[in-house]
């Protein structure tokens, strides 16, 4: 008995324990995610009675290479400043002559400011009515004195017009004030005797939280990424590891979105009925994952639309339940597996359901056309559907097996997704090829037999020379020669084309004009400038050494100085020469501790207040790269303003503290006696340094907490952070523009992007890291993609290779790459020629073309060889060959064609392009193996020539 | 620098014992402080609000009558890493009933040594402050409207810091409890405050107070979203001249940032008076208000 009759005899037992397994598969993984999704929504503090499933995987970090420097700094960032991002909430006045200073739209932005701090995971909330106010003024009676206060400290609808104007100018600069108001009322707000020209403002605030114009206001908002801390996750999740890291920073993700909503809320009920924009990376984050759910709907109009076009096709049950079944436990049991491992599905496995139904499609239907075609010629069930089964047997399994390739070659990458992706298809595969094989037959067997209508034995129930594809193959064989010199010519171009491809995204294109999100992300920005974040993280390498030792080291210095100073009035002992000499170790040693403080190192200060001028006068060209990046913010500005208001408040001095602003007889040592302790103690010599320390002092003295330093600089002082914003825009441009800085820095500025080495050797001053979500986003596409591609080649050739030794050809080897990349290259080459860049997505639906191109070659070579094998010729091998497999390579193409064309409806821009491009890949690679390979077949030389009567056809 | 929040305790004859084997504490000293203790007052047992409000006044009055201290600690700044700075500091504070005066002065790092802050409280007005930077050598007046101002970047802002002054909470007993400790249970009263002044960063704060010592042993804030984000505990409790509990160790951890701040005193003098200056031999003298002055802050003498 045969393998083939064997399957068929425990057919129902085969297809039991199949579907048996996959639903135990299944039920597992669900359980395993319902559980899950409890353990997420315990960390929440109200966790809600019903867990939402929490199907998706929605962390930021998997989309990068875990040894990215940029995705390490920003790990770093969260790890030792903030885990958080910033939303802007805006709105205008146009009416009111003050604009936003109107008293309206302060109550309403010191309202919101309030209750939007009150949000679960709001760190801070900036705004005009709640932002530190530095400046220099009378407290009392007898004193001025410095006042760190918010620029609104009661209700601002208390304040007189004056009042109101006097903190516009503080804010806007009287300049951009007497635009607003004109010059008689900023004058009656500042004074006569003030200098309009000192009036600078507060540029940390103009075009951040109000435009220059005073039309529009901002509240910024510091949204958290809540942490939990380890106890509380393993209290949650137990041991499992992964269910802890990724479950802990969905928790982040959540309580983000959450926050996200409860602003929205309050900007409904208390915006005072103006119209409220919103935008900022987490709004965009929360886009994607609503749009993509909402899409995941997009699979059931394929499903049902696969299902309407076969009912077209077959018109019986028994050629619509066997594929549709094998469908349906393949997916279950694909989806069952990755959630019993732990996984969840993310942007891109959620494309492996998509994948799944074409593979499953493609294995059911060639078992049902076969069935269809053969069934006339049989009055015997059983013997029809073991012949089924042994004519597709071969291929069937040999295009599992290359498909599965395809996608386990892409677990190659270090992209986690695609790895993901790879070896979740794969399963899939694997799943579709065993259902197919037994669940198929097993349903087939159901269908009543109609009467024979011909001899058994006969192939089919139409001649091959009266078929259509029999014609077709006449025709490809009568033109093979301007058939292959045109798909060679159309292929060359598309490779020409596919060189001159540009990879790029833009979020604003992935959504539909009428998205609310990308409206509102288009309407800040043009008033108020770029949305997202941009990191410029400048570290120098501390001293290794403790800190303890580092603190005792300071001790025994100074007190050694402080002898000597003491010594040379007569007030204490010599220092011997040891210790002198000890003196001198420890003092070069302390220089070095205090040159790698960067944020206190004046040097290093002056040359960053250089560099950001430069960044900053290059950013208003709208010629430069760096027009993408709108602000760039940090602790100098703090500093800046600092020594401003403590020089009579004149812009001259708006810079970090020189020498010159420290007192002349503060700058050598002196020491005095402690009146408690009796010791000597030594004031150390000051300089711009120390002034530039106690500034920062003063000012964290006088911030609030979420104001302060801590998120600027780093606590021993040798990270110092710029925080700039970005404008979205296309990728490309992004990434020029973080390149430009770069090559700035690196060419103007090499003191302070040096290697850590040079810095460590004291060669340079500070080294230079770029890092923020828009900067990981923007290189993600080339990123993925040239990982994809490379993926895609290795499957390529071991595809190549496995056609070569089952079909013991090379020449077969070589041909097959045509049918196999051309459906491919051409619409990707297109999109070189037409200038459209091409964002990641796009590439790589090119894997499920791949799999269905290989499935129709492998299929079409497995029944052209069989046939010359039996003497026929080239000609006639063709013949018979499409005439066996076309109807079912005809239907599967339909079915695909139409199914992944409903994806096309999608609101999300990259999934209705994914169902455009395997439409017309999938298309393509019917037209590589109908026309294409044939035509190439045709040309190679025919060792059965001589055979020009066909051999009776047994298939 | 020490929280002048933190009553302190003296033992009443009658409790010691049950106080000692409650506490842990092994021996109760002689109050020598010639302060006595105030009496117990009736509590108004049926309203937890008059309750609440009548043991945070009692607690209040207990740790009055100190006089001067004198305080060297060291103050450790943790980021969310763990990553920490420390800074040197002597604090000085004058107990005055119309408010106290205090000044901190930095010892290290050496960049800011010198660096002092003058303060004088007022509990019904804006606080007055005073800055010496050495780099200028001038004392600058600084305003102390903002309460919520983090002090000198540390987890604590002067709201914290500052007196809690009982009239300015709405308080309330919730219960009475053990709170367990690192160094074992303690018998506590549950306070919640609700601030009523509008400068605060608090929605409230529950204060966990000693039964017997009447000295906080932990102090919960919660932001303006009424979620936990501060916490604050006191350890390493001495009982100063048997009558006034200080912490040794005070420790305010930010529990959404992770971040924390650890005050560990090295010296403590309370009562200078009390003390003998070793190279005189003279009992030291009380400080003086001549000592908390603009002129003082410089150091230069």
């Amino acid at each position: 008995m045969s393998a083939h009759e064997t399957l068929y005899r425990w057919r129902w037992l085969l297809s039991l324990t199949a579907v048996t397994a996959i639903a135990l598969v299944a039920d597992a993984g669900f359980a395993r995610l319902g559980t899950f999704s409890q353990q997420v929504d315990s960390l929440r503090d109200a966790p809600p009675e019903v867990a939402k499933s929490k199907l998706f995987d929605a962390r930021y970090d998997i989309w990068f290479d875990p040894e990215d420097p940029g995705l390490l700094l920003y790990k770093q960032i969260e790890d030792q400043f903030s885990a958080e991002d910033f939303v802007l909430v805006a709105f205008e006045e146009t009416d009111h002559r003050l604009g936003v200073f109107s008293p309206d739209a302060l109550a309403v932005i010191d309202d919101l400011t309030r209750r939007i701090e009150a949000v679960p995971y709001v760190r801070h909330v900036r705004s005009l009515t709640s932002n530190p106010w530095i400046r220099w003024e009378q407290i009392d009676e007898q004193d001025e004195g410095l006042v760190i206060t918010d620029l609104f400290e009661r209700d601002p609808r208390s304040y007189a017009e004056q009042d109101v104007v006097r903190r516009m100018v503080a804010v806007l600069g009287a300049a951009r004030a007497v635009d607003v108001v004109g010059e008689a009322k900023v004058r009656a707000a500042v004074g006569t005797e003030a200098e309009l020209s000192d009036l600078i403002g507060e540029p940390r605030l103009v075009g951040n939280i109000v435009a220059e114009d005073a039309r529009t206001a901002a509240i910024q908002v510091q949204l958290l990424r809540p942490r939990i801390d380890p106890a509380r996750l393993r209290a949650a999740f137990g041991d499992d590891a992964r269910a802890q890291i990724v479950g802990g920073s969905m928790h982040g993700n959540h309580a983000q979105w959450q926050a996200l909503k409860e602003i929205r809320e309050i900007l409904d009920e208390h915006g005072d009925g103006r119209a409220m924009h919103i935008a900022g990376m987490p709004c965009i984050e929360s886009n994607f994952m609503e749009t993509g759910e909402r899409d995941l709907g997009m699979v059931l109009w394929m499903f049902a639309m696969i299902a309407a076009v076969m009912t077209v096709l077959f018109r019986r049950a028994v050629g619509i339940v066997p594929p549709l079944a094998v469908i349906s436990c393949s997916l279950l049991g694909m989806l069952g597996t990755v959630l019993l491992r732990g996984d969840l599905l993310n942007n891109i496995t959620a494309g492996a359901p998509n994948m799944i139904t074409a593979v499953s499609i493609a294995d059911a239907v060639h078992l049902v056309a076969s069935y269809f075609a053969l069934r006339h010629g049989y009055s015997d069930k059983r013997a029809l559907i073991v012949e089924v089964v042994r004519v597709n047997a071969m291929p069937v399994f040999l295009t599992s097996v290359t498909t599965a390739i395809g996608f386990y070659s892409l677990t190659a990458g270090n992209i986690i997704p695609l790895q993901m992706l790879g070896y979740t298809a794969g399963i899939g595969t694997l799943l579709a090829y065993a259902t197919s094989m037994t669940l198929v037959p097993a349903l087939l067997s159901l269908a009543p037999l109609p009467a024979a209508t011909k001899p058994a034995g006969q192939a089919s129930a139409v001649e091959p020379a009266e078929s259509w594809s029999a014609r077709l193959t006449d025709v490809v064989i009568r033109r093979r020669v301007p058939i292959t010199i045109t798909s060679a010519a159309v292929t060359g171009l598309a490779l020409f084309g596919m060189l001159r491809i540009e990879l790029d995204s833009d979020f604003q294109t992935m959504f539909p004009e009428d998205n609310v999100a990308m409206q509102d992300m288009r309407w800040i920005e043009q008033r108020l400038g770029g949305s997202q974040d941009l990191e410029i993280v400048f570290e120098a390498p501390a001293r290794d050494e403790p800190r303890e030792v580092a603190a005792r080291r300071q001790l025994r210095r100074n007190a050694l100085l402080a002898r000597k100073i003491a010594a040379a009035s007569g007030d204490a002992a010599a220092l011997t020469p040891g210790e002198q000499e000890e003196l001198a170790r420890l003092s070069a040693a302390e220089d070095d501790h205090q040159r790698r403080r960067i944020a206190t190192n004046a040097e290093f200060l002056k040359e960053l207040l250089r560099f950001t001028n430069r960044l900053r006068s290059e950013m208003a060209s709208l010629d430069s790269p760096l027009r993408m990046i709108t602000r760039i913010d940090g602790a100098l500005d703090i500093l800046r303003k600092m020594n401003q208001v403590q020089h009579e408040d004149r812009a001259a001095y708006y810079r970090p503290p020189t020498e010159a602003d420290v007192t002349e007889d503060a700058r050598t040592p002196s020491v005095y006696v402690d009146e408690f302790t009796d010791a000597l103690e030594l004031v150390p010599g000051q300089d711009a340094s120390t002034l530039t320390a106690q500034y920062f002092l003063q000012y964290e003295n006088g911030a609030k907490p979420a104001e302060n330093l801590a998120t600027l600089v780093s606590i021993d002082r040798t990270t110092f952070r710029l925080q700039g914003r970005v404008r979205q825009g296309r990728s490309k441009l992004q990434a020029a523009a973080f390149a430009r800085i770069r090559e700035i820095a690196h060419a103007e500025f090499p003191l302070l992007s040096a290697t850590k080495e040079e810095v460590d050797r004291g060669d340079a001053l500070a080294s230079m890291t770029l890092s923020g979500k828009s900067l990981l986003y923007s290189g993600m596409t080339e990123k993925f993609t040239v990982s994809f591609i490379t993926s895609m080649t290795i499957a390529l050739c071991l595809i190549i290779a496995v056609i070569m030794v089952i079909f013991r050809s090379v020449t077969l080897g070589v041909v097959s790459i045509v049918p196999n990349v051309l459906p491919i290259v051409v619409p990707i080459g297109m999109f070189g020629l037409l200038d459209i860049p091409v964002d990641g997505p796009a590439v790589f639906v090119a894997s499920v073309a791949l799999g269905v191109a290989t499935d129709d070659t492998i299929h079409l070579l497995t029944k052209f060889t069989r046939a010359r094998r039996r003497g026929l010729n080239t000609a006639a091998a063709l013949r018979e060959a499409l005439h066996t497999i076309g109807n079912a390579l005809t239907f599967t193409t339909v079915i695909l064609v139409l199914g992944f064309g409903v994806l096309v409806f999608s609101e999300f821009a990259p999934n209705a392009m994914m169902g455009r491009l395997a439409a017309v890949m999938i298309s393509l690679a019917w037209v590589a193996d109908f026309l294409v390979t044939p035509a190439i077949l045709a040309l190679l030389p025919d060792p059965n020539a001589a055979n020009d009567t066909p051999a009776q056809a047994t298939s | 620098m020490t929280p002048k929040g933190a009553p302190t305790r003296y033992l009443q004859p009658m409790r010691n014992f049950v106080f000692a084997l409650i506490a842990g504490v092994t021996a109760a000293q002689e109050n020598t402080s010639g302060v006595p203790i105030p009496t117990t007052p009736e509590f108004d047992r049926t309203d937890p609000q008059v309750h609440g409000r009548q043991l945070a006044e009692y607690a209040d009055r207990y740790d009055s009558g100190w006089r001067d201290s004198y305080a060297r600690s060291s103050i450790t700044l943790f980021d969310a890493n763990g990553d920490s700075v420390q800074r040197d500091s002597v604090q000085l504070i004058l107990e005055k009933d119309a408010g106290d005066k205090s000044i901190v002065r930095f010892l290290t790092p050496a960049e800011i040594k010198g660096v002092a802050a003058l303060t004088h409280e007022h509990p019904d007005t804006t606080d007055d402050s005073w800055l010496y930077l050495p780099a200028t050598k001038r004392v600058r007046r600084i305003s102390g409207a903002n309460k919520t101002a983090s002090f000198q970047g540390t987890e604590f802002t002067y709201e914290d810091l500052s007196n809690r002054i009982v009239s300015k909470y709405e308080w309330r007993l919730l219960e009475e409890s053990e709170l367990q400790t690192a160094d074992g249970a303690r018998p506590v009263y549950v306070l919640q405050a609700k601030p009523r002044y509008r400068d605060t960063g608090y929605s409230k704060l529950i204060v966990y107070l000693h039964r017997e010592a009447w000295r906080q042993e932990r102090v919960e804030f919660f932001d303006r979203a009424g979620r936990l984000l501060k916490v604050l505990n006191n350890r390493k409790w001495r009982h100063r001249h048997g009558r006034f509990w200080r912490a040794e160790q005070i420790e305010m951890t930010n529990v959404q940032t992770k971040k924390r701040t650890v005050i560990d005193a090295s010296t403590q003098m309370l009562n200078l008076s009390l003390y003998t200056n070793a190279r005189t031999g003279e009992p030291r003298p009380n400080l003086t208000d001549k000592q908390f002055t603009t002129v003082a802050l410089t150091g230069r003498r």
